[in-house]
């Protein structure tokens, strides 16, 4: 994304020009104080929300400026989502949540890639019970899966372990890791959770609507380090 | 109550959409209940002004109602009659400055447009009458009042009951109707000797009503009701006694209805309410409330709103009960003069009634999510509760047999019964389908589903997923949806059914080829009658005559007596009338005698040759005998009085069997009277109006009822359309999937609304009219049905709509 800003309201400055390029098959996370941007810049990124101004582009092709149904057209087949309350619908089994984004783009299943990620995020006994029945990991694994039906160019992850404990948001880490290792699936992780930001190969920090610093590879403790005097400093 | 008004303010600000469907509901229930108030109260405590007599500051008569232990009396429709002496009574009493004895009675002057009265000029005079030219003094003599079109010196032909007579005018006055000398006029009025409608009774100067009253009451003892002021009015005018009567009885049957459904939809507006908060009210009982103080929020937040609602919604209800009086004054039904009752207690009636209505309701729609386990309560609050209770389903499916069974009825139950049990079984019916829909709805999806054109798009199957999955929420449309048809349906069919089966049954029942009616006289004169008989080709004429009677019966421990309508027939009847003499003979039907309807004398337990007990529309007590036993009660009424029973009186029309051309010839030389086909009007059609009017105000609730639970239903869906929405759903694929799953319960409403209803009305038909389909305009069922559907698509379209609005991130962030 190139000198992206985004305005709400024409007076809150969610970002300010920022420029980011995130290279295939890397996982990146983005990580900032809460009102620093890390969400707008997600959505902007993503093709959820048009920037004010600046260009967004996945896989070469520019999303900024497009209407909703062409934007919601293109995410479906090039971006995946994981959000932290999961966003399964209720009404449809895992294996129906799973395959949901290839039937409302019309597309057929790559069958051998479904069955390679289905049987990846582990849930194989599960796949005809409801999102109801399933624990919280469960449910996030498969959004997980739900996110890489349609081999998208990238998976965003917003929060994606906010609303587990401890060893269960390890295992979907662990999980997302995996992904960008084996499948060379490229990832963006918004989180607060330093933790879970090292597991990334890279970080960007944001601060006031711009990219603050970038990490590569960084420790937890670094990041937390980073982000508490970003803290003190605004105060 | 305070502690939780806080929480369930702000809890209710952030749901806003579930509330103002209580709002709604609750709005539209104040003005109905209000409007009804209205009626109520007008019925209890209105009167007519006093007009002719309003110069007679006491009016003496008998009480105008028969007395019914421990139940609303019943009115009696025609005057009860005092001992004209009275007056002398009342004349001593001191402080009275003159008592004379008052009648009225159809008296109208040849050629004057509209029927008119006759009375004594003595009441006239004693009351303050004016009067330009000589009182009358003799048996030929009138004065004639405003809009007879008579003036002095005239020489006029006056009908009345007994015939026709020449008077010379010999005066005018200012009030209505035509005056005679005393002796005549109680003579011509027909009342036995020496008995008077009422006693008009004019105070000396300075003496005072109530206080004269009081002393005429203690004086003449009990059996007379002494009335001063206002009352006087419905004293001077039984009809507006009659009218009251009639409006206590329309608002009782009303309020009934309109709580019923009242509490219906208030109760379905705040079960949406409820579950679009169950994720808050689960977290609250997470952080420690009690079920009680779940229940107890939800009821505050519900009545806070209903507070809110009552307000407007109350002060709608006098101008809607003013409509509604006015459609009644339209229909001859209530006199347009008389005031309406506008208290502020019908309002707050109203009000109490509602706020009661929500807390119960409010409890009701909470009590599952309030029980259940804190942590139960919030792994439920994405999906719906999970098990359809086995005791409501089972439940459901036996009220839905038992409307089977009820509807089945009219094919062994004959005359009021069967529609009585067909109108049951329909409301049985969709409390059945009410609490078996979630169980009937998961098996009628599949079937739905499967009838609709098969499509494998996204949009439509996810529809089809999402109605099963939500089979409780989809009951809760379908059902409401279901009611607003089979209402309307069962309303209108069930009296067009009973319309076409009097109607039926008046035209092969009348066998006479002539009807001679006097719509400009008031009644057709004895006279004429006579005359009519000995028309060389005329083989009978007789008298008809519509009248009520009321029969008391020991009922269990207690006495109960009901009011029956009831034609008057002279003698000769059987030459006339055909009602299906099941028993007996109409030839019988002289002296004291009564047929009877079959179905009434099967609830009587009378048979042929019984003796019952009745009391006539003027109070009097009378033994008859049941001569016959007929099986056409709709055209005919429960009852056939012998005109002998009932004494002289108004003739309505006369019947007459033979020469039809010879009667026009004959009854064209006689001003006032019309001769044509020989029909009897049948119930008034102004009543059948009446009952669609109230049956569109109803069904107008009822849709909005409908629209509200289904607008706060699809609001209640956003977190799924931003779900569906991140999962890559296009807005156009969101309400594709939104009208499929209301073409499918529309279908399944349509389906169910249509089997409760259309099937027991085609029953009914076929019990009553011999044809086995709803007997009516046939174009009732695909309007109500398009009208429920075309509500659903709009509702849920217009809320998806609204709910898609904005980009997708501002979607996420408002669940």
């Amino acid at each position: 994304m190139r000198e992206v800003t985004k305005v709400y309201d024409g007076a809150v400055t969610a970002l300010d020009r920022v420029s980011l390029e995130v290279s295939r098959g890397s996982f990146l996370a983005v990580m900032g104080p809460s009102g620093s941007g890390k969400s707008t810049l997600l959505h902007c990124a993503a093709g959820l929300d048009n920037p004010t101004s600046g260009e967004v582009f996945v896989g070469g092709t520019a999303i900024s400026g497009l209407s909703e149904a062409r934007r919601t057209a293109l995410r479906r087949e090039r971006i995946g989502f994981v959000f932290q309350s999961y966003n399964l619908l209720p009404s449809l089994t895992v294996q129906e949540n799973i395959t949901l984004p290839l039937r409302l783009s019309g597309n057929d299943a790559d069958r051998q890639w479904l069955d390679a990620v289905t049987d990846r995020v582990g849930l194989g006994p599960l796949m005809s019970r409801r999102p109801s029945e399933l624990s919280g990991g469960q449910q996030q694994r498969a959004a997980i899966a739900r996110a890489l039906a349609a081999r998208p160019e990238v998976v965003f992850a917003d929060e994606p372990t906010g609303a587990l404990d401890m060893d269960t948001a390890a295992e979907v880490l662990d999980l997302l890791r995996d992904l960008v290792d084996e499948f060379s699936q490229t990832v963006v992780m918004v989180t607060h959770d330093p933790d879970a930001a090292s597991r990334a190969h890279a970080t960007a920090v944001v601060a006031d609507g711009r990219i603050d610093r970038f990490h590569n590879a960084p420790t937890a403790y670094e990041l937390a380090r980073h982000l508490t005097h970003l803290r003190r400093s605004r105060v | 109550m305070s502690g939780m008004l806080k929480p369930s303010v702000s809890m209710a600000r952030k749901q806003v959409g579930g509330l103002v469907a209580v709002f709604c509901a609750v709005f539209g229930a104040a003005a109905l209940a209000t409007a009804t108030g209205v009626v109520a109260e007008t019925g209890l405590t209105s009167h007519l002004e006093p007009e002719r007599l309003a110069a007679a500051d006491v009016l003496i008569s008998a009480p105008q109602r028969h007395p019914v232990p421990e139940d609303l009396d019943l009115p009696l429709t025609e005057r009860v009659t005092v001992p004209a002496e009275t007056a002398d009574e009342a004349a001593a009493v001191p402080g009275v400055a003159a008592a004379v004895a008052d009648v009225s009675f159809p008296a109208s002057v040849e050629g004057a447009d509209a029927p008119s009265e006759g009375h004594s000029w003595a009441s006239a005079e004693a009351t303050g009458a004016d009067l330009d030219g000589e009182a009358p003094t003799g048996p030929g003599e009138v004065v004639a009042g405003a809009g007879t079109g008579a003036e002095t010196g005239q020489t006029v032909t006056v009908a009345t009951a007994s015939g026709r007579a020449e008077y010379t005018v010999t005066g005018t006055t200012g009030g209505p109707g035509l005056y005679f000398e005393a002796d005549t006029a109680a003579e011509l009025s027909g009342l036995p000797e020496g008995e008077a409608d009422l006693i008009a009774v004019a105070l000396e100067p300075g003496s005072s009503a109530k206080e004269v009253a009081a002393d005429l009451g203690g004086v003449l003892g009990g059996g007379f009701e002494v009335t001063t002021g206002e009352a006087r009015g419905d004293v001077e005018r039984i009809e507006g006694g009659a009218a009251r009567g009639e409006l206590v009885a329309v608002s009782g049957s009303l309020a009934g209805t309109i709580m019923l459904l009242c509490g219906f939809i208030t109760a379905g507006a705040l079960a949406v309410s409820v579950a679009n908060q169950r994720r808050d009210l689960a977290l609250l009982r997470a952080v420690g409330a009690t079920p009680k103080q779940v229940r107890r929020l939800v009821a505050t937040q519900a009545t806070v709103v209903a507070a809110v609602a009552v307000v407007p919604g109350g002060l709608l209800g006098y101008p809607a009960a003013d409509g509604f009086a006015r459609m009644l004054a339209d229909a001859g039904m209530l006199p347009g003069d008389l005031p309406l009752a506008r208290s502020p207690l019908a309002a707050l009636a109203a009000a109490l009634l509602m706020l009661a209505t929500v807390q119960i309701a409010a409890r009701c729609a909470a009590w599952r999510t309030s029980r259940l386990p804190a942590t139960t309560a919030v792994a439920e609050s994405r999906t719906e509760p999970k098990p359809v209770g086995r005791v409501r389903t089972t439940i459901g499916l036996v009220l839905l047999a038992l409307a089977m069974g009820q509807a089945l009825m009219p094919l062994f139950l004959p005359g009021e019964g069967a529609l009585a049990s067909a109108g049951t079984g329909t409301l049985t019916a969709v409390i059945g389908l009410a609490l078996a829909g979630p169980a009937l709805v998961k098996a009628a999806t599949a079937l739905a589903a499967s009838l609709l054109p098969r499509r494998s798009e996204a949009p439509a199957w996810l529809a089809e997923a999402n109605t099963r999955a939500y089979s409780r929420r989809t009951a809760g449309a379908v059902t409401v949806l279901a009611l607003a048809i089979a209402l309307t349906v069962m309303q209108v069919y069930s009296q067009t059914t009973v319309e076409r089966a009097a109607a039926a049954e008046l035209e092969d029942g009348i066998t006479a080829e002539t009807a001679v009616s006097a719509p400009a006289l008031g009644t057709v004169p004895a006279g004429d009658v006579d005359e009519l008989a000995a028309l060389p080709g005329v083989d009978a004429a007789v008298p008809v005559a519509s009248t009520t009677v009321i029969r008391s019966s020991d009922f269990l421990d207690g006495t109960d007596a009901e009011s029956f309508q009831a034609l008057v027939l002279g003698p000769g009847a059987e030459h006339v009338a055909d009602p299906r003499v099941a028993e007996g003979s109409l030839a019988d039907l002289e002296g004291e005698a009564v047929a009877v309807a079959a179905s009434t004398a099967f609830v009587w337990g009378v048979a042929v040759g019984d003796e019952v007990d009745l009391v006539l529309a003027d109070g009097r007590e009378v033994s008859a005998t049941v001569v016959a036993t007929y099986e056409r009660g709709f055209g005919f009424g429960s009852v056939i009085a012998s005109s002998d029973l009932v004494g002289p009186g108004r003739i309505d029309t006369v019947l007459v069997s033979g020469d039809g051309s010879a009667v026009a010839d004959w009854a064209a030389g006689r001003p006032g009277l019309e001769a044509g086909g020989a029909a009897l009007g049948a119930k008034a059609p102004s009543e059948r109006w009446i009952n669609v009017a109230v049956t569109i105000v109803l069904l107008g609730y009822v849709l909005l009822g409908v629209g509200n639970s289904l607008v706060a239903a699809t609001v209640g869906r956003r977190g799924e359309f931003a779900s569906l929405r991140m999962a890559g759903a296009t807005p156009r694929q969101v309400r594709a999937m939104m009208r499929r799953e209301t073409a499918i319960l529309s279908a399944i409403a349509v389906a169910a609304g249509l089997a409760i209803s259309v099937l027991p009305m085609s029953l009914l038909g076929l019990g009553l009219a011999g044809r086995p389909w709803p007997q009516g305009p046939p174009w009732v069922v695909p309007a109500a049905a398009a009208l429920a559907v075309a509500l659903a698509f709009a509702a849920t379209g217009a809320a998806t709509r609204k709910a898609l609005s904005g980009s997708a991130t501002g979607l996420m962030a408002a669940v």
